[in-house]
């Protein structure tokens, strides 16, 4: 009986080992630098209206998109994101977008 | 540069021609962008935007034996930030989370006092709403993220509830919202999730404060950050510092306009298609990823959405017939389970599935929303077993 119990507990504490305890975490301030943006627009136009909220890769990785999508972008960053792009500019903006290494 | 798998590639697993180029065997040639070690506290990383931070882990981070750790290590996980006013600095000892809205009293919480809380461990996958958008076909726009928007980790941290319970929510309250330390441009709209009260009160919607046992890296929202396991990424907001329980629905931009999929079943319409009807996105669905496959092995990583993994398998005739993968240990409903397939010798393209514990599983043919949202489409990879 003696020799079983103690059995039982050494299977016990093997499946609850000690560890199970979680460490405390211990929390210490931080602070971070940012890397510097490398890639650059090759249009001003893009560069004066685009890259305030954003860094270039964003425009340069999309894929192969339409006129017509490019504008809803363009719609949506005035609409949706208050982004100070005058309307009189979508037209050069979209042929400018549509100019990129990565729409052709 | 990833190229997609279209629609008809996909769709041809489940019609018995199979694909010519798989997906993952293309990513597996590293034609992927330079890894970069440029960002705090992160190593090997794929850049896919500076400013505002979107960082994507390599798959092959995620690979390992069946016994390995299935946890994502905290420099290796993945990285996204709407606006480019993040954190950049926090002082633990100034900081305070703050609670209010529709409750009995407000509550100003520095980190001290969360943390004399009772504290609780999850193992939970977080993965970004646009994980694997860039393999969309057609393409869609938004960020190109391959499969590696997405992470493993342990979470550790106080039960949202306990805080709630602490600040007496009032009679009539239908959400909580959640924002962090991050700030948008000009009048753009503040970055905000709100969920229901009943996903709010669930015992493993935690607040976090530790990510793998130790404090979360500032990208990956220290000093807290809310945890919601078998949720999208979306909802896991980053250095939360307010949570605001709401007696309405919560109508700003992030719920009414953004973050929203079909309401069509698998979140899948006619591409192209518009004006919809739509909810917003939430739970996760079942998926199964390669994380290695050549002649020395065929295994990878699975999660099962909102419930758990509960088989993976694999096919090597176009899913004609299934055979169970094994399944390393099972850290939780919620986590990475990692499977391995034993293939015969020759010339394969095997497809792999997992299935939850509620039956969900993967099919062949991919799903289209103009997000990129919810893709959870079987992969297949090439491999040659001598």
């Amino acid at each position: 009986m003696k020799a079983l119990s103690l059995a039982a507990f050494v299977l016990l504490a093997a499946c609850h080992p000690a560890a199970e305890a979680p460490k405390q975490i211990t929390l210490t301030s931080q602070s971070i630098t940012l890397p510097v943006e490398t890639a650059t627009l090759p249009a001003e136009i893009l560069s004066v209206n685009c890259a305030a909220c954003h860094s270039p890769e964003m425009i340069l990785s999309q894929p192969k998109l339409k006129p017509e999508q490019w504008q809803a972008e363009v719609t949506k960053m005035r609409g949706a994101y208050k982004a100070s792009i005058d309307e009189k500019d979508d037209a050069k903006i979209i042929a400018a977008l549509l100019a990129l290494p990565n729409q052709k | 540069m990833i190229k997609r798998v279209d629609r008809r590639t996909a769709l041809a697993i489940g019609a018995g021609a199979l694909a010519s180029t798989p997906l993952w065997a293309q990513l597996a040639k590293t034609v992927g962008p330079a890894l970069t070690d440029a960002f705090p506290d992160k190593r090997g990383m794929i850049l896919q935007r500076t400013r505002a931070p979107l960082l994507e882990t390599p798959i092959d981070a995620f690979d390992g034996a069946l016994s390995d750790s299935p946890f994502t290590p905290n420099d290796r996980f993945f990285v996204r930030w709407h606006y480019d006013d993040i954190p950049l600095s926090v002082d633990v000892a100034a900081f305070r989370l703050q609670v209010g809205g529709a409750v009995k009293r407000t509550l100003s919480l520095s980190l001290a006092d969360i943390q004399a809380l009772p504290h609780v461990e999850i193992a939970a996958v977080n993965q970004c709403s646009g994980n694997s958008r860039g393999l969309f076909g057609p393409r869609v726009p938004g960020a190109q993220w391959g499969n590696g928007a997405m992470g493993n980790a342990l979470w550790t941290g106080v039960r949202l509830r306990d805080l709630l319970d602490r600040a007496g929510v009032a009679p009539g309250a239908a959400q909580v919202r959640f924002s962090g330390l991050d700030n948008p441009p000009g009048a753009a709209p503040d970055f905000a999730k709100a969920l229901n009260l009943d996903r709010a009160m669930a015992e493993d919607t935690i607040v976090a404060y530790g990510m793998n046992g130790v404090q979360l890296p500032l990208l990956n929202g220290f000093p807290l950050r809310l945890i919601v396991p078998g949720w999208f990424s979306t909802y896991w907001v980053k250095a939360l510092d307010t949570i605001d329980v709401l007696r309405a629905p919560d109508t700003g931009y992030w719920m009414e306009k953004a973050y929203r999929i079909p309401a069509a079943p698998r979140a899948s319409v006619v591409p192209g298609s518009k004006d919809f009807p739509t909810v917003p996105i939430g739970r996760m669905i079942p998926r199964a990823f390669f994380t290695r496959a050549d002649a020395k092995a065929v295994r990878g990583v699975a999660l099962g959405g909102d419930a758990g993994v509960a088989k993976v398998d694999w096919s090597i005739d176009a899913g004609k017939s299934w055979h169970a993968a094994q399944l390393g240990p099972d850290h939780g409903t919620y986590s990475f389970r990692r499977w391995a397939a034993t293939l015969p010798a020759g010339e394969h393209v095997v497809a792999v599935r997992t299935t939850n514990a509620k039956g969900e599983t993967q099919w062949p043919d991919p799903v289209w929303n103009p997000g990129g949202y919810m893709r959870n489409s079987i992969e297949t990879a090439k491999v040659t077993v001598a």
